[in-house]
């Protein structure tokens, strides 16, 4: 079990755009998803507490 | 093999089988006995033991309708009857009858004696009670029942003989536990939602919104800090972000059966997963309670957004919200008890269901671009099959006490007689059931092993330095201001 950790520490592949796709089409996502849906919430939900 | 075995799956497949639909079944059995009840007027419920504080030992449990048998006599019903239930889920699920049915009897003991200690006036009452109590002083560790149930699991875990150990983890069951109080929390949230429906929808929309936000970021940043900084390969990489963003153990065990990872990588993640979320329900809500008191709701929903287990998250917000009553109430603020707990289960409800879209997506990338096989398709049924389906009787606890509730159906009052014993006695005591069992299979010696010091190191970094400030942040933007409705 040790050993395969370290061996796949060694084998790591290289870094490929569909990667950086995955990674940064997930990041924009997160960030206009976490705008619009806090701006509907703060508006709708919480102005009322 | 793996592509028959996909193709022979049935959408029912694992309704009998698994640990998440014998949560449904089972929790789902005590809510459709508790609405009986309530049409009936029958004691189909009364007879769950409810422990309460106690100065007289005498006092220290009885069943939850009072007067209908003795103490003792409901804590004997009570164990044949979770002991039957249970019995049958694991007879289903082809678990070695005899040794669970050893190590369950042990836990339920176990956890009989840490709730009694534990719920002692003398240590759990705040001052505001000692007067009703009967007492003049007292240590006022509300939640003290968990952390005594937690303390005796650990011990068993990690200071107990091996063959012992193994033969626990026989019955200790965390996540099958939480589930099936999870299901009878949504009885409590559709309760809730009948006396303040505003409230509850808004808890609920927030929660999911937050949730949406947060894992989105999580993820990404995971992957690329495991690849870029710690030269994870792809398969641990996916596994270690979704293991540590989305839902802890079933998300690293998904994902790695969406992008065929040998077993051995979502194992391991598994470990670190445990450990940490075993750190975080005993580090977080005493933390939380100190420094984030004026923002209870945000903190108990960045509990959901940060521990990654549905045991330690919901164990974490049961503490929370008995430290934050307790010091609420020393301030002369009364709160609704279970508003903190459900905040922290909602949050951590909405993740769990993205999981099957999530395996999806990284199913369908990893066999179009590592894998390249070309004409393969992921078949769109492998979103239902990760779908974590305690979380359907949870919706249908809530949603069928609502319909019974608002369409007059059923009165509140009637409801609150035959649910009142499966969302409040039932859930507390399976809560504990799990705390003990979160010990029992938290072993800290997995940390000593070699060549998980990396793992660790990256799961700690990650955890503590990106999941948790991005949490509260997520929490406090969707749910600030909130607070637990005033008791009644």
């Amino acid at each position: 079990m040790v050993e395969e950790v370290r061996e796949e520490v060694k084998e790591a592949e290289p870094w490929e755009p569909i990667e950086s796709k995955l990674v940064f089409g997930s990041i924009v996502a997160g960030i206009i998803a976490m705008i619009v849906l806090a701006a509907i919430i703060n508006v709708f939900i919480l102005t009322k507490y | 093999m793996a592509e028959e075995r996909i193709e022979e799956r049935k959408w029912y497949s694992g309704m009998f089988s698994t640990e998440d639909w014998w949560a449904f079944w089972i929790g789902t059995l005590f809510v459709i006995l508790g609405i009986i009840a309530a049409a009936t007027h029958t004691e189909l419920t009364g007879w769950i033991i409810k422990f309460n504080t106690w100065v007289d030992i005498s006092k220290a449990m009885g069943p939850a309708h009072k007067g209908i048998m003795s103490p003792i006599a409901a804590l004997v019903v009570s164990y044949i009857i979770f002991t039957i239930v249970t019995l049958i889920g694991a007879w289903a699920m082809k678990w070695k009858l005899r040794d669970y049915l050893a190590a369950w009897t042990i836990i339920f003991i176990l956890t009989v004696i840490a709730y009694i200690i534990g719920k002692n006036a003398y240590i759990s009452a705040p001052s505001t009670k000692w007067e009703k109590l009967g007492i003049e002083s007292g240590l006022q560790l509300g939640g003290a029942h968990y952390i005594l149930a937690l303390i005796i699991g650990l011990i068993i875990g990690n200071l107990a003989p091996k063959r012992f150990k193994e033969f626990m983890l026989k019955g200790a069951r965390p996540e099958w536990f939480i589930k099936i109080a999870i299901v009878a929390l949504g009885a409590k949230l559709g309760l809730k939602a009948l006396e303040a429906p505003g409230y509850a929808t808004h808890l609920v929309v927030a929660g999911m919104c937050a949730t949406i936000a947060a894992y989105l970021l999580y993820w990404p940043i995971s992957y690329y800090i495991t690849r870029k900084y710690f030269g994870f390969s792809r398969e641990w990489a996916a596994c270690f972000a979704s293991g540590i963003s989305i839902c802890g153990v079933s998300a690293a065990i998904a994902t790695a059966g969406a992008i065929r990872a040998r077993p051995i990588i979502p194992v391991m993640i598994s470990a670190i997963i445990v450990i940490f979320a075993t750190i975080q329900l005993i580090v977080y809500p005493p933390l939380l309670t100190k420094f984030w008191f004026n923002e209870p709701i945000s903190a108990g929903a960045s509990l959901g957004l940060t521990i990654k287990t549905d045991g330690a998250d919901a164990a974490a917000g049961a503490i929370l919200d008995e430290l934050m009553r307790a010091k609420a109430e020393s301030k002369g603020i009364f709160w609704e008890e279970g508003w903190i707990t459900n905040s922290a289960i909602l949050t951590k409800i909405w993740i769990d269901m993205f999981i099957g879209v999530w395996a999806f997506i990284l199913a369908v990338i990893w066999v179009t671009h590592f894998e390249r096989r070309p004409g393969e398709k992921v078949p769109k049924i492998e979103i239902w099959f990760r779908f974590p389906k305690f979380v359907l009787g949870y919706f249908f606890a809530m949603f069928i006490i609502m319909i019974l509730g608002f369409s007059g159906a059923l009165s509140l009052k009637d409801l609150e007689f035959g649910l009142k014993p499966v969302e409040g006695a039932l859930r507390k005591f399976f809560f504990l059931l799990t705390f003990t069992s979160i010990g029992i299979v938290t072993d800290f010696r997995e940390l000593r092993k070699e060549g998980i010091g990396k793992l660790a190191l990256a799961y700690a970094i990650i955890l503590f330095l990106i999941i948790t400030p991005l949490g509260l942040f997520i929490a406090w933007l969707f749910h600030h201001g909130m607070e637990p409705l005033p008791a009644k």
